[in-house]
Order: C-alpha cells, then structure tokens, then sequence
C-alpha cells in the first residue's frame, strides 16, 4: 500500500505550506495509459514534418510558391478533418443551402492563433476556413458551427449585385489610377485624373469598409436565424477565447467583440493571450 | 553509438508516422500522468498530452541529435501544460470527484473524515492560487507539481534563476498569508 500522507498530523494551525501545496499537486501518479482514439486524433494532425532550411529555401523558390501568401504566411492544405467535414454537411442539409451548394476548403497555418473563415466575392462558391496548425483538433462545436455558418451566411451577402458592384467599382477605379499614373510618367499627362482617381479609391474603401461591416452584422443575424441565439453566443464566445477578443477587426469586418455585443448583449473581458513557448 | 530511440526519432524527423506512433506508445502515458497532476482534470490532461505531441512533431527536426527524447518532450509538456491550463483558468474550477477518487487511492483513506479534511485543504489551496498571478502559478505549478528543481524551473520558462528565486519566495509568502486567513 502506498504510504504517502501528504497533510502532517499535529501542525496545529499552521500546517507547513511545503507540505500543504505538494498535497494539493499530490504524488507522481502512475503511468496513464489513452486509448487508440487519442493516438489516431494525433496521427491525423500531424502533417507533414518540416525540412530543413535549405530544402525550405529551394521549395520556396519551386514548388511551394503558390502556398506563401503576402506577410510570409505558410499555409498548408491537408484534407479536411472529419469532424469539420461532418459539421459542414449537416448545417448545408439544415440551412437548406441554395444551389450551387457551397464546398467547403480547409487551410492550415503556423502563423494564425485563432480560426478564421474567409469568402472570396469573386469565388461565391468556396467558403475557405483558415486553422491555427496545432489548435484545429481543439474547436468546440459549437464555434465550429459558428464558423461555418458564418461563411455560409457571408457567402449568401457577398453574391448580392450591390456589393460585386462596389467590389467592380473599386477594381476599376484603382486600375484606372494606375493607367493615369503610367500616362503621367511616360507623356508627362495632366497629374488630375490620377489625384481623383486616388480620392476615389479612397472614397470607394471607406464604402467598401461600412459595407463589409454591414454585410458581416448581416450575416449574424442570419446565423442567429440558423443556429438560435444561445448557440451562435456560446461559439462566439468560444472563438474570443481563442483570439483573446481583439479590440478592432480587420478593415471592413467587424471585432468579435462588436459582434458579441450585437448578437448576444454582453461583452466578453479581454484576455491576455500567452505563446506556447517552444523553440 | 545509435540507440533504437535515436532512430525512431531521426525517422520521425524526417516525416516517418510510423516511427512518431512507437515514440508515442513509449512515452504518452507518463506524459498523460504528469499533465493529469498537474491540472487535475483528466479532458483536459489527455488534451495537453495530445497537443505536447503536436508540438513535439513540429520540433522534431531541430531536435539535438544524441539528447534525451524525455526531457525534452517533458519541456514542451510543462510549457503547454501551463499555458492551457491558464487559457482554460483551470484554478477557478474546483477538481473533479474522478480526481478526488485517485486522490483517495494515493493517500490511502484510511479514516474517512481524515479524507474529507485532505479535500477541504486542497480545495483551500486551489482558491489560494487563484490570487496569485499567472507567473507565480507558474513556479509553484512546476516547483510543487512536477518536483522541478529552480534551476530546471528557469530552463523550461526560460527565466533567470534569480527570477524563479523571487517569484517562487513571492508566492510561497503570498499563499501562507492566504492560507493563514483561510483558516482564521
């Protein structure tokens, strides 16, 4: 029998701290076994094992281009694993999703700490969700079907002609900004039309930012439609835990923690974020 | 010489699953146990373990050649440990009866009121900590729930000794104030 007593008798009053706070951690436990299932939910996260740096730098400059996005972030694609997989069939069979169906693509980064979903206006069929490398397998369900559903929901707002009209105006007025500046470089041209080509773009992004904006609140309502209020605050508030709630979104989105205001009434404490320090 | 264990892990470096299963088979469950003392909640143990193996998969290839895989490993554990076991404020939650029960095991209850006041104490050390802050948690997590050494203590947080010193004398001194209150 083990004859480990951690508390010992006869202190009195003050019981020695030493002893106290080894009884609250109490001995070395024995080994623990896991079952299989918490090696396969290893095995299917572990990706493929980074190269060393000079086989880094030829696949940066072969193969592997297409995968480094502006700001040197890597992105992995993998498959999707099953239980996003099977989360995102469910919520297109219960929102009754129009066609086309939307398909889901799945990324995995090292630079991104919090998940994060993405529609691209231009591809109204993709709903990109963007993953933290080690932290996919640790998305509660219910901020995986805040995600996703929020990237059925802006897919819905982003198909719509007065945001692709906005999106067209802001393409052409900075490719006409662009020619105006070629013209004034190489025939010395009027300088005007590039300043107002410059004002409008200018004019056009802060439309482009309050309508991004909108289009976001709108699709939470929508969200909320699909998931009931309680469950799209309980994945809201999931997903500020991850992000440590942020005061300011990015440019032309809201933060979560506007959005947890809005759809929930309550805001969420900021939260300090701590690095997992492995080097 | 190359042991068994140093080709598994040149194998596993280079991308090889298979060889990262056997490293896995031979050291999760002392890794499991480790995390499960020191967090006391068995989800959220095998959680920590699943993500130190993670980690340790991404580290792999800058692991030193001829070093021990344990320790090593056992770095990664204690930093992830801690830091998830302050993202999910595990201190604010009181231990689960499950761990309570092992608890029983270890101590060996051999009188049941005796049992009863190991818990209500270790439930008084529990909110004692949560008046500390995060870094003193820290120290106390690893000095009391891992048996870690100061010296051991500044390499895995990567902190100068003479700042565990500190932290660890402020936390000890703040937690017997605590604890002296509590039991006024």
């Amino acid at each position: 029998m083990h004859e480990w007593n951690p508390v010992e008798r006869g202190h009195g009053e003050h019981p020695n701290l030493d002893k106290r706070l080894s009884a609250y951690y109490g001995p070395e436990l024995q080994e623990q076994p896991l079952p299989e299932s918490s090696w396969l939910r290893v095995g299917t996260h572990l990706g493929p094992q980074r190269s060393s740096k000079r086989q880094r730098l030829w696949r940066w400059h072969t193969l592997h281009r297409l995968r480094l996005r502006p700001g040197g972030r890597h992105v992995h694609r993998r498959p999707i694993p099953a239980n996003i997989r099977d989360a995102f069939s469910r919520l297109v069979y219960e929102t009754r999703q129009a066609h086309p169906v939307p398909s889901l693509r799945c990324s995995f980064t090292s630079r991104r700490r919090a998940p994060a979903v993405r529609v691209s206006p231009i591809d109204g069929r993709n709903i990109r969700l963007i993953l933290p490398l080690n932290g996919a397998w640790a998305l509660e369900p219910s901020e995986l079907d805040v995600l996703l559903a929020t990237g059925m929901a802006r897919r819905l707002y982003t198909r719509k002609p007065a945001f692709l009209l906005l999106q067209l105006l802001l393409v052409s007025v900075v490719l006409f900004a662009g020619v105006a500046l070629i013209l004034f470089g190489t025939h010395r041209a009027s300088m005007l039309p590039f300043l107002i080509a410059i004002a409008l773009c200018i004019v056009i992004s802060g439309l482009r930012h309050v309508q991004g904006r909108s289009l976001a609140f709108q699709a939470d309502d929508r969200v909320v439609q699909w998931l009931g209020r309680s469950r799209a605050c309980q994945g809201l508030h999931a997903l500020a835990g991850h992000t440590g709630s942020r005061r300011r979104g990015r440019w032309g989105e809201p933060s979560l923690l506007e959005r947890i205001d809005r759809v929930c009434g309550t805001q969420v404490a900021a939260e300090t974020e701590r690095l997992t320090l492995v080097r | 010489m190359v042991t068994g264990e140093d080709d598994l892990i040149q194998r596993a470096a280079c991308g090889d699953q298979e060889a990262f299963r056997q490293l896995w088979e031979a050291h999760h469950a002392i890794a499991m146990a480790t995390a499960l003392r020191l967090c006391h909640h068995r989800s959220l143990a095998e959680d920590i373990t699943q993500g130190t193996f993670l980690l340790a998969w991404r580290g792999l290839p800058r692991f030193q050649r001829g070093s021990q895989f344990r320790p090593w490993l056992m770095r990664i554990l204690y930093r992830h440990a801690l830091d998830e076991m302050e993202r999910h404020r595990v201190y604010q939650q009181p231990i689960p009866l499950e761990e309570s029960g092992e608890f029983e095991r270890y101590v060996g209850a051999s009188a049941g009121s005796d049992l009863q006041e190991q818990i209500a104490q270790r439930e008084e050390v529990r909110q004692a900590l949560t008046q500390l802050n995060a870094d003193q948690r820290r120290v106390i997590a690893l000095r009391y729930g891992a048996d870690l050494t100061e010296v051991d203590i500044a390499q895995v947080l990567d902190w100068p000794v003479g700042t565990v010193k500190s932290r660890l004398n402020r936390a000890r001194e703040r937690l017997r104030v605590l604890l002296t209150e509590e039991r006024r």
